[in-house]
């Protein structure tokens, strides 16, 4: 096994006394996209900011190819970023920003044929003097993840590049991200709260909760065999039963009446929404909460229960 | 109400077309005024303007005055932002409104009051005996060099630049120095990529706007000033006042001169920014 490319070692984060997040350790291989999900106000973002220099780590170390990245300058850190807004500079033309931070090392000539050709290559190239505000939003955010590739950083960050656009655009962007990135072998963190976003784009995810990383893993590895509570309810479909036990939501059914064999809980019938061609039933538990379940050819009913077969509940197996 | 419905727009544009007429309609006598030769129109005035020795010794004084005050107004409230404006929250900006509430004479008797040589200063110095003789004190008002003048209008103009460049400050994109910094930028690279562009049209218009109120205001230096060299408005005052009906028209040529030169200046200062202006009020920053 060859060393990590990127190695995160028990970093922290504190902001006044309060615990942004605790002891994170991880690493990369060079060209693999991490992505990182989990819920807003868990430190994603601040974890991103805090590798690229926007701001300070409490305690722990990176290190980049075997270098230490904390002990250099932001602007002498081999790390790229993208933002949420694609934060291109209003009053330049298209050519202009994505050759911006080229220019300030190589010099405007280089940096502008290096520019022209990148945009040529994710099709921007007829927008050149275009502005900003002539771009649409996928447009926008493609040349900001080309500015910020056009300096060949080791390493890339992504803060939710998508949450601005709408589904469509989202959709589309996405998948030309990955593919471009791949086509790059840029080694990158990607941050989301989108489960079905963390899946796409990345290689493994991480998920971070409650200021640590609860899980990281390949995506099938964390649907089908969340460590925990948390990661099962952020990042699987399933239902916990409690701190130990969960059931695969897809084996749940929904009855009229109560069973002897398995678990059940008496629930409400909301309403249904069809999937692939398999119809689903949303119901409000009675003891709280709301989960989605297969609704067979069940007709629908206001009252009844979630039935839990016995045989297919699980254990969490926290490492 | 079907009139007012369709003449809504016109009801709200009069008081708009009111100041227009007033200033525009002033501008329009004193401009016809200025040609009016003893038989009929006349550009004579103008070009007689500049065989007054006293006129040009006027618009260099006045120059002079109203480029250093401005100069050093813009430059001494522009660093007072710049340092401070990280620290001002929104309830601190009251107070850069104190000093506006008092009018340019009020602050020129004040500066009159206190720098002159029978003034509060040479007075408490010569009380607390650092100074022998009040004609010791240096002569800081009504001087030949203008210093009251100066100091009057850099002591009052401060305030106005600080009111003008406390928002555009408190309203940088912070997000760009953020992006500005991962794509390697320096401090300069910040301010000549966000900061000036953002600043700049904010600067231009207020430069224009003191120096122009320098360069035409009377109290001031009618106030502060010697009789010889004069500011140009005491000089055009003047002018206005004199028994001889040719200086009189020479005034209002005098006048339009300034306001054409002014206007020019604008003028093109706002074609030259416009796009930008337009280009940042587009940006996609948050905060």
């Amino acid at each position: 096994m060859s060393l990590p490319y990127l190695d995160v070692k028990s970093v922290s984060k504190t902001f006044d006394t309060n615990n942004i997040f605790t002891d994170l350790s991880f690493s990369l291989q060079k060209g693999e996209i991490l992505s990182l999900a989990g819920p807003s106000g868990t430190g994603k973002s601040t974890l991103l900011r805090c590798i690229a220099g926007l701001d300070y780590f409490s305690q722990g170390e990176v290190m980049i190819e075997g270098s230490d990245l904390l002990n250099k300058q932001i602007k002498h850190r081999p790390v790229g970023m993208v933002f949420q807004q694609a934060l291109l500079f209003p009053h330049m033309t298209l050519l202009e920003n994505v050759a911006y931070g080229k220019k300030l090392t190589d010099g405007k000539k280089q940096a502008y044929e290096m520019a022209r050709s990148y945009l040529k290559e994710v099709g921007l190239d007829q927008q050149l003097n275009q502005y900003p505000h002539e771009l649409s939003g996928g447009q926008q955010q493609r040349a900001a993840l080309v500015r910020a590739l056009l300096l060949k950083p080791k390493l890339l960050l992504l803060d939710e590049p998508f949450s601005s656009l709408d589904p469509g655009l989202r959709k589309d962007l996405r998948e030309w991200v990955r593919a471009f990135l791949k086509k790059e072998d840029m080694t990158s963190i990607f941050v989301t709260h989108d489960k079905e976003e963390a899946m796409l784009l990345g290689d493994r995810t991480a998920v971070m909760a409650e200021g640590r990383i609860q899980q990281i893993g390949y995506p099938e590895e964390l649907y089908h065999s969340p460590q925990n509570a948390l990661v099962a309810s952020l990042y699987s479909d399933v239902i916990v039963l409690d701190k130990t036990r969960y059931c695969p939501a897809e084996k749940a059914r929904w009855s009229s009446e109560k069973t002897v064999d398995g678990e059940w809980f008496a629930a409400e019938w909301v309403n249904e929404t069809y999937h692939f061609g398999r119809r689903y039933a949303h119901v409000l538990l009675d003891g709280g909460g709301s989960i989605t379940i297969p609704a067979g050819e069940q007709h629908s009913a206001l009252k009844g229960y979630v039935i839990i077969p016995e045989d297919e509940i699980r254990y969490f197996h926290a490492q | 109400m079907k009139w007012r419905q369709t003449n809504g727009l016109i009801l709200l544009l009069l008081p708009a077309c009111a100041f227009l007429l007033l200033a525009g309609g002033s501008l329009l006598l004193a401009f016809m005024e200025s040609v009016r030769g003893e038989s009929g129109f006349s550009w004579t005035y103008y070009s007689a303007l500049f065989d007054r020795r006293e006129l040009v010794d006027s618009l260099l004084y006045s120059l002079i005055i109203t480029f250093s005050s401005t100069l050093v107004s813009l430059a001494a409230g522009w660093l007072i932002v710049r340092s401070f404006y990280p620290f001002i929250d929104g309830n601190g900006k009251w107070m850069v409104w104190i000093p506006m509430l008092f009018p340019h004479f009020v602050w020129g008797y004040f500066v009159l009051l206190l720098l002159g040589q029978s003034g509060l200063i040479s007075t408490f110095l010569l009380q607390t005996g650092l100074l022998e003789d009040r004609t010791l004190f240096p002569v800081l008002v009504q001087d030949q060099s203008g210093i009251g003048i100066f100091i009057t209008y850099v002591w009052k103009e401060i305030p106005f630049v600080i009111l003008m460049l406390l928002p555009v400050y408190l309203q940088l994109p912070k997000q760009f120095k953020e992006v500005n910094a991962v794509l390697g930028g320096s401090g300069a690279d910040w301010f000549k990529t966000v900061e000036w562009p953002w600043v700049k049209p904010v600067m231009f218009e207020t430069a224009l706007i003191i120096s122009a109120f320098v360069f035409t205001a009377y109290e001031v230096p009618g106030l502060l000033g010697v009789s010889y060299p004069q500011m140009t408005p005491v000089l055009a005052y003047e002018w206005f006042y004199s028994a001889s009906q040719d200086e009189r028209t020479m005034a209002f040529a005098l006048l339009m001169f300034v306001a054409l030169i002014f206007g020019t200046i604008a003028l093109i200062g706002f074609a030259l920014m416009n796009k930008r202006r337009m280009l940042l009020s587009k940006s996609s920053h948050r905060y």
